[in-house]
């Protein structure tokens, strides 16, 4: 039964080298064979047993017996293991190709085609994650007022909601997509911004006021945040020559900032957000479905299609 | 007989001390004259023969002529025409089957264990030409039957085809006397000799067959390389069944004048280097002495049988004395796979023996055994190889 899996290694290796292309052929008769329940006369299924008993005999002769005697068993234990792992390779790759994770959506296990986890990786909000697991079946946005947040009315009945950080670099890398995405599919955009990084928590009062001053700005104001280093975004002072730059007057900036009605929205805000459960940034919901992590664009644009294509 | 001295001929061995090559009835290794032969002729003369008039063309047509010699020397041949050179053994029989005179019904006789170039162009013949096979069985210890032989005679054979030495078994059918039976019957006989030729002296005069092929990978000589003998008169006769390039004395648009034998069977332009080499392979094999060489190989095969049948679950094919099949041992394992057996002594001591039906699978199906392992000897094999095969066997028997 070894020719079932031999072939198919075989057939791999034969894409990089010719020398295995016989041997391929060989084990592909014998795998005709054997699927139609005729006994392997290729002398190929003895060419792997002799070579691996061979390779015993020098370690251990009764190793060796045993592997002979029980070839035929320990054959099919080792097609099973193949075949389960073949099963496994496909599921992480087709998971990899659809979540970002060959562990699945959200999960931050060892994936193999992102070793860094790259596709994982969050600006933590503090919440500790419990058994090395991300408490994903806790996010959720059905009990937030989504209506505190910049919102921006689609041309589709998808929606999306970007929770995300100005000042932390993988926010940073999710963005473009994002907004690629809008650009593209016009979903119902709502922007939450979330300071993980507390130096940067000013700017929500920031946002609420030129949400309340000049909304038609608000773009050009997220873009500028995005792109700007975090360094200098933990310096009010420049950032609100950012948004006096965008248009808006600076007597009517610092009074709607610093309007105690302006701070308690800020706090309900913070309130809301932590509703959500969110335990990273960026996280996104695509029609109420938690996305954690600056996933590949392919990612995002499968959940929100709901399609490969 | 120095085997040592002969060993250092060989680079292969040489070159790979540990190894130990017992497939020699499939092919043999080479000694470095039968090398410098075939490189010479690239180095030093690399041109025609026998066609352009010059003086490195001479040189070849006289290095091929003086091959064509030693070969007719090597065989005790009447004519130098009687020596054609050919690819291998099986286009002899290919030529002889495809230039002889046919007609529906003709018998061929041959025995049951001949090699498949002994037995496909006689099968084909059958289908194509309404000619009529008949296979002469061998008496249970695989040695000719000559009482059945008699009997097949009466058929009235147009040839009879007959392997000298069985590359199955090794065991030499007596041709000279089938040959005095077969001519008494009015049939032509072919020999071959393939397994017989490099391994024990042979006097086609002596022997009297009318046509007889050997090939010369099998006696140190060229890969691509073989020799057809045949009686001058007979070959006169035949009509090739190749011809075009140096087949021809003139042509004209209408007719062509075909050159005598050996030439009208050479057709095209020959393998030189090849032919040259097989010269040297003859004077090498001739040189050490056929009689020395077949003793050795019989005394080596003496202590491998010994050993081999040490084993219960060894069966062997042929008669179980050494001395009845010359330097070949074909055995099989009784609940062990052939080829296992064979790729473990490679795997484990650089044994290297060949295993399945050996080109004569009609032999292995009629008897419906899956195949054997063989181990063919030569003169540069050992006492010490014979040991260590042992030492290496005892291993693989205890698995397998």
């Amino acid at each position: 039964m070894l020719c079932i899996a031999s072939f198919i290694i075989l057939a791999v290796l034969s894409l990089f080298s010719v020398k295995y292309r016989p041997l391929v052929k060989e084990s592909l008769d014998c795998v005709l064979k054997r699927v139609t329940l005729r006994p392997c006369d290729t002398g190929f299924d003895i060419k792997v047993r002799s070579a691996i008993v061979a390779g015993l005999m020098t370690k251990s002769p009764r190793l060796a017996k045993f592997f002979n005697r029980r070839f035929e068993f320990i054959s099919w234990i080792f097609v099973a293991a193949f075949f389960l792992s073949l099963f496994w390779s496909g599921r992480g790759l087709y998971l990899y190709w659809s979540t970002g994770s060959c562990n699945g959506l959200n999960q931050s296990g060892f994936c193999v085609l992102d070793p860094a986890g790259a596709n994982n990786e969050i600006s933590s909000t503090g919440i500790e994650c419990k058994s090395g697991k991300a408490p994903t079946d806790q996010l959720s946005i059905s009990d937030v007022d989504l209506s505190l947040f910049p919102t921006f009315p689609g041309q589709t009945d998808k929606e999306l909601v970007f929770i995300g950080c100005y000042a932390c670099e993988y926010t940073k890398k999710a963005y473009p997509m994002i907004k690629e995405l809008i650009d593209k599919y016009r979903p119902n955009v709502t922007f939450v911004h979330y300071p993980s990084r507390p130096e940067a928590e000013y700017l929500m009062a920031y946002d609420t006021a030129i949400l309340k001053l000049k909304p038609d700005v608000y773009f050009e104001w997220l873009d500028r945040l995005y792109q700007t280093p975090r360094e200098e975004l933990v310096n009010e002072e420049k950032m609100r020559q950012a948004a006096i730059n965008l248009g808006l007057k600076a007597e009517a900036l610092d009074q709607t900032v610093q309007d105690p009605e302006t701070q308690r929205q800020v706090l309900i805000m913070k309130t809301e957000i932590d509703k959500t459960g969110i335990y990273g940034t960026p996280t996104v919901f695509i029609d109420g479905k938690p996305v954690v992590g600056p996933k590949p664009y392919r990612v995002y644009r499968m959940m929100l299609k709901g399609s490969w294509f | 007989m120095d085997t040592q001295k002969i060993r250092a001929d060989f680079p292969l061995l040489n070159k790979f001390p540990q190894l130990i090559y017992f497939d020699n009835s499939c092919m043999t290794l080479r000694p470095q004259p039968v090398i410098d032969a075939i490189t010479g002729y690239y180095q030093e003369m690399s041109a025609c023969a026998g066609r352009s008039n010059h003086h490195l063309a001479t040189r070849v047509t006289e290095a091929v002529e003086t091959a064509r010699g030693k070969v007719q020397q090597f065989l005790n041949a009447k004519y130098t025409a009687e020596i054609i050179f050919i690819r291998n053994t099986s286009e002899g029989f290919n030529l002889v089957a495809g230039s002889l005179d046919w007609l529906p019904g003709d018998v061929i006789l041959i025995s049951d264990k001949e090699h498949n170039s002994n037995l496909v162009p006689w099968l084909r013949l059958q289908e194509e030409k309404g000619i009529k096979l008949q296979v002469v069985k061998s008496l249970p210890t695989n040695e000719v039957d000559l009482h059945a032989w008699e009997q097949a005679m009466e058929m009235k054979p147009k040839l009879v085809s007959v392997v000298m030495t069985s590359n199955l078994d090794g065991v030499s059918n007596p041709v000279k006397k089938l040959t005095e039976i077969a001519h008494r019957a009015g049939a032509l006989v072919m020999a071959d000799a393939a397994q017989a030729a490099p391994h024990k002296a042979l006097n086609v005069r002596e022997l009297d067959v009318d046509f007889l092929a050997f090939s010369a990978h099998k006696l140190c000589g060229p890969s691509g390389m073989g020799i057809l003998y045949g009686k001058k008169h007979l070959l006169e006769q035949l009509k090739p069944f190749m011809v075009g390039g140096d087949t021809v004395a003139a042509t004209t648009y209408e007719s062509y004048k075909m050159l005598p034998v050996p030439e009208k069977f050479e057709a095209g332009l020959q393998d030189y280097a090849g032919i040259i080499g097989t010269g040297a392979a003859v004077e090498y094999l001739s040189g050490i002495g056929l009689d020395k060489i077949h003793d050795h190989e019989v005394e080596l095969n003496r202590q491998l049988t010994k050993k081999l049948l040490d084993h219960k679950r060894v069966v062997l094919i042929g008669p179980e004395q050494a001395d009845a099949r010359g330097g070949i041992t074909s055995f099989y394992v009784k609940g062990a796979d052939h080829h296992q057996v064979s790729i473990m002594l490679d795997k484990l001591g650089n044994i290297l023996v060949r295993s399945g039906q050996h080109c004569v699978h009609s032999w292995f199906n009629d008897r419906k055994i899956a195949g054997s392992v063989r181990a063919s000897l030569y003169f540069y094999n050992t006492s010490e190889e014979i040991e260590k095969f042992s030492e290496i066997f005892n291993q693989v028997m205890d698995v397998v």
